[in-house]
């Protein structure tokens, strides 16, 4: 007898057999990055890049390169690498619209060079994130009552506020949502309290309004304030300790390349405050804790009062990003913020100590020894082959004074000592010891319409401490070729200097030719006319290095210029840029180089019922005028770009996304390193009435490298799915890969609330790849929020 | 040249479509308050009676009766309350560089409290004069036989539109605009300022107090006093 399947059945196939989680938002194949994930950013905001990391692998550290529209340069930032996922936090100040571009370098162990993600041409295919003016994202609430922090008697409360360029607002009172019950007049949203089935008592209560994607996702929210009073009582405020954390265990099993793993991780976040006394730490620790790897674990306790913060643990402290930006260090920070004056102070350990693997040998190398090896010869005279070069215990400490409130005056001074501890490992190659001293100056005029900033920094590395400092009688020859009276002078410079550092031959600068050690870089930045025009001039020596800051780029100096233009009620930005840059700063090279970049984009925010549209050119170019040899450098690339999006409503809600991109790199030189690149994407998220949301992607990429061409498609379909009154959510789906790679991923997923705050997550993935056995992970989580 | 024409049209479009938006009647305001009594009437429709959270659109009419008061809320924190026995006419409305709240008020009084705010210009009008306001807050009444304007704080530029002459009002100051064409300003009496200060808050909910004194009478006999108050 054949089964007939009834329409429900079919859906529940559909259902159970397509997943999914929820925002697969780049599809690039990479088996080391499985997602990238970054919430909507308007301009001047953190933006947060998070990465779903393969458990397949042991990373030894994943940066973030980074670099802002017009610009050139990608700068780098350490991702926090928790479990399977990566985060990192890139500064507020890189939140300039119209977009931020970026890539992943994925440092495995045992492997020479990183890979990065997009694998192909990261460099000139970055991947895009939108920045939204900040105008605009201000602009989304207008809200007519109630006023913020504003009494009022429970007969007074109307809530009512006007909404610009977003969809349908949820609204939730201490909590509860009561979107429902919103009266909709054009843009207009109101909430009366006589319609609203709560009550309300004396006190503070908070309104939440929310927006969500049609995934439903929390896009933005605000939050508003208000406290009922009942006239005729005394309110007498308490204070009181509040806290909340959030525990959670989770158990993982991977089955990868025909070898099973077991990884068992635990984390503890929480936060408290009693007054103006706020305490927040947290715990992560994780059976891949290993003594011949960085620290795994982390944790971090912390205090603060209004003028006064102080922390012990793992920390990303940020100063000027010539001393230390996007560098973990584990040990106290602390900051003082009087206004008129401000006191930083960091001290700890940048990098653990990892001892030295080697194997003693018999007798010493010779002809017959292996020369892919390495050998080196031991304190006691015996030889060893090196099987992993150790590392030392670094430590870290920076000292900055500042002065001023930073809101239209700052003017600090940055102090950086980093040294390695040369006992702490036997057979360490090299230990370093380095030392910045570096200023920074921020003034601002005309309600900061007008702003300037600068920094200057100079630091002296000393590349081989194990001898300490020389001594006088060596200087003699060492210096054979200066006169008695130069030598004296070094002399001179040498005692005084070593109060501060070791000094000896491997110092760097030598010599204050060219000042290699030296950078700086200003930018003034003028907002007027609806115009934001910045200027900036950077300098940076080919030999300055801070060990807070190992992802500065070197020997270059030039100008970059950009300007953002707003019109028509701030929906329509027109952004562009040029910069010219050029390398070789101390003459020290065959042939300067110069990189030249052009680029503009025009960007529309509608505040009608129409898709939103990006589209942008760029032109950049490197090259220098050496005859054709190996230091020959000419090539240019044009770069295309278009975005569209849009939210509406058919049959469910809707939000479709479109994104086109081409890169075309010429390469004149005889290299004919030639690139291209080509990206579409698609995307369908639909959120129905029911508590059902799907999601499907399609993007095709063909790149074409040194005349070999990969082409690949790959798809997505995801279901998420809530039942038993939001108790049980479910998720599944499918991402297959075709073309030039073959690949396909099947997830499913389900958290299910077992107690008020208890929450129980199960995920399972299985990889199936062309030429290997399918793979699986497997992973158990308990959670409670307390 | 065809990814020209292309771009062109696109912006072509996206201008259109934005400026069409802009003359759209979205609401001005919102009714926060009622007391008493207090309609409104939309374009082609009679007198209906206003509850609080109300929205006024453009052309919206406004009126409150004996003893009423409407408090009258816009998006940028600004606050009109129309005082007992007024009529107040919203006109609009948003120009492309800034936005001018017009308001006509037909008869009446109103306390305002007018946010300072970039390409946001407030006028209130009558038959007589107008007085265009930016960051200020005071009192305007509008009567048969002149316009009365105080200034609590900031500065109101007041034109009488008889005589087409204009002045401005400073803080503390009350300016009076006659049929005749002719403006004065002079420095409001503490009463006159009082008497605004009242308007400012009318509809506010005041704060009832209560004071009990225990007192003995001659006899030794306690007395209880009870004495209710608003501030």
């Amino acid at each position: 007898m054949i089964r007939k399947y009834s329409c429900a059945d079919k859906i529940l196939f559909v259902f159970t057999f397509f997943l999914l989680i929820a925002d697969i938002v780049q599809a690039q194949v990479s088996d080391k990055i499985l997602s990238i994930h970054t919430p909507p950013v308007s301009e001047n905001e953190p933006i947060n890049i998070s990465a779903v990391i393969s458990p397949a692998y042991v990373y030894n550290k994943i940066e973030v390169a980074y670099r802002t529209f017009g610009e050139t340069e990608f700068k780098r930032i350490e991702m926090q690498i928790t479990g399977n996922n990566a985060l990192a936090v890139i500064p507020n100040s890189a939140a300039n619209p119209p977009y931020l571009e970026y890539f992943l370098f994925v440092h495995i162990p045992g492997t020479d060079q990183p890979e990065t993600f997009p694998i192909e041409n990261p460099f000139l295919h970055p991947l895009k994130l939108l920045i939204t003016p900040v105008e605009s994202r201000e602009n989304i609430i207008d809200w007519i009552s109630p006023a913020t922090d504003e009494t009022v008697s429970l007969d007074d409360l109307l809530i009512a506020f006007s909404v610009n360029n977003m969809s349908a607002p949820k609204i939730f009172i201490d909590n509860k949502d009561l979107s429902e019950y919103l009266i909709r007049t054009e843009n207009l949203y109101i909430a009366r309290l006589e319609n609203l089935p709560i009550e309300l008592d004396q006190g503070k209560h908070n309104i939440r309004v929310e927006f969500l994607d049609s995934t439903g996702k929390n896009i933005y929210s605000e939050n508003r304030q208000f406290s009922i009073v009942l006239y005729k009582e005394n309110i007498i405020k308490l204070s009181s300790l509040r806290y909340k954390a959030q525990l959670q265990l989770e158990s993982r099993n991977e089955n990868i390349n025909q070898k099973s793993n077991t990884y068992n991780r635990g984390s503890i976040n929480a936060t408290s405050d009693y007054g103006i006394l706020k305490i927040n730490g947290n715990l992560y620790a994780t059976n891949e804790e290993k003594a011949d790897r960085q620290p795994q674990n982390r944790y971090f306790i912390g205090a603060e009062i209004p003028w006064l913060r102080a922390g012990y643990g793992d920390n990303y402290p940020t100063f000027p990003n010539l001393i230390m930006n996007g560098k973990r260090i584990r040990g106290l920070t602390t900051n003082l913020t009087l206004g008129f004056f401000n006191l930083d102070f960091v001290y700890g350990d940048v990098t653990r100590k990892i001892p030295t693997k080697y194997n003693v040998l018999a007798s010493a190398p010779d002809s017959t020894s292996d020369p892919n090896k390495t050998y080196f010869r031991l304190d006691d005279g015996r030889f060893a082959e090196l099987i992993k070069r150790g590392e030392f215990d670094r430590n870290l400490f920076i000292l900055r004074p500042s002065f001023g409130k930073g809101n239209n005056f700052l003017f600090g001074l940055s102090f950086l000592k980093s040294k390695d501890d040369i006992g702490s490992i036997t057979q360490g190659l090299m230990p370093q010891e380095n030392f910045v001293v570096g200023s920074d100056l921020f003034f601002a005029f005309d309600e900061r319409r007008i702003e300037f900033n600068a920094q200057a920094a100079f630091s002296a590395t000393n590349k081989d401490i194990k001898k300490g400092t020389i001594k006088d009688e060596d200087i003699d020859s060492l210096f054979k070729s200066l006169t008695e009276k130069e030598r004296d002078m070094i002399r001179q410079v040498k005692n005084v200097l070593s109060n501060f550092m070791t000094i000896n031959e491997h110092i760097v600068p030598l010599a204050l030719n060219n000042l290699t050690t030296l950078a700086y870089e200003g930018s003034l930045n003028l907002n007027y006319l609806n115009n934001s025009l910045k200027f900036t001039y950077l300098r940076r020596g080919s030999a300055y290095e801070s060990f807070g800051q190992t992802y500065i780029r070197n020997d270059v100096q030039g100008f970059n210029i950009t300007d953002r233009f707003r019109t028509l009620k701030n929906s329509l930005l027109f952004s562009f840029g040029f910069e010219k840059l050029s390398d070789n700063t101390d003459n020290s090279k065959p042939t300067t180089t110069s990189y030249t970049t052009l680029s503009g984009m025009v960007s529309y925010y509608p505040v009608i019922d129409f898709p939103n549209i990006s589209t942008g050119y760029s032109y950049s170019s490197a090259k220098n005028n050496i005859v054709d040899t190996f230091y020959r450098t000419d090539d240019f690339t044009h770069r295309v770009f278009l975005q569209l999006g849009y939210n509406f409503f058919y049959l469910a809600r809707q939000n479709v996304s479109l994104s086109l991109s081409t890169s075309n790199r010429d390469d004149q030189t005889k290299h004919d390193i030639d690139s291209k690149n080509k990206l579409f994407a698609f995307g369908l998220n639909t959120t129905y009435s029911i508590p059902l949301q799907t999601s499907f992607n399609i993007s095709y990429n063909n790149s074409l490298i040194l005349k070999k061409e990969i082409d690949y498609t790959t798809i997505s379909f995801t279901v998420f799915y809530k039942m038993f009154e939001n108790r049980l959510q479910l998720n599944t789906g499918i991402r297959p890969t075709f073309g030039d790679i073959e690949r396909g991923v099947f997830d499913f997923g389900a958290q299910y609330l077992l107690a008020a705050n208890f929450n129980i997550l199960g995920q399972l993935s299985i990889y199936s790849n062309k030429h290997t056995k399918p793979e699986s992970v497997f992973s158990l989580t308990l959670r409670y929020d307390i | 040249m065809k990814t020209i024409n292309i771009f062109l049209a696109f912006v072509i479009l996206a201008t259109s479509l934005t400026f069409g938006m802009q003359s759209g009647s979205s609401p001005l305001a919102v009714v926060t308050k009622v007391i008493n009594s207090v309609d409104k009437k939309v374009p082609e429709s009679d007198w209906k009676k206003i509850i609080k959270g109300d929205p006024l659109k453009m052309k919206d009419l406004v009126r409150t009766g004996i003893k009423s008061v409407a408090i009258i809320k816009f998006t940028d924190k600004s606050i009109v309350r129309l005082l007992e026995n007024s009529e107040l006419a919203m006109l609009g409305g948003k120009q492309p560089k800034q936005t001018m709240n017009d308001m006509k008020l037909q008869k009446g009084a109103i306390g305002f409290s007018i946010t300072k705010k970039q390409n946001e210009q407030y006028t209130f009008s009558s038959p007589t004069s107008v007085a265009s306001i930016r960051g200020t807050k005071g009192k305007f009444h509008s009567q048969e036989e002149l316009d009365i304007l105080i200034v609590t704080q900031g500065i109101v530029n007041l034109k009488n539109l008889i005589s087409g002459k204009n002045t401005d009002v400073g803080s503390n100051q009350i300016g009076f605009s006659h049929p005749n064409g002719t403006l004065e300003v002079r420095d409001a009496t503490p009463d006159e300022i009082a008497g605004c200060e009242e308007s400012l808050k009318a509809g506010d909910v005041r704060k009832k107090n209560e004071i009990q004194l225990e007192l003995r009478d001659s006899d030794g006999t306690k007395r209880n006093l009870k004495i209710d108050y608003q501030e």
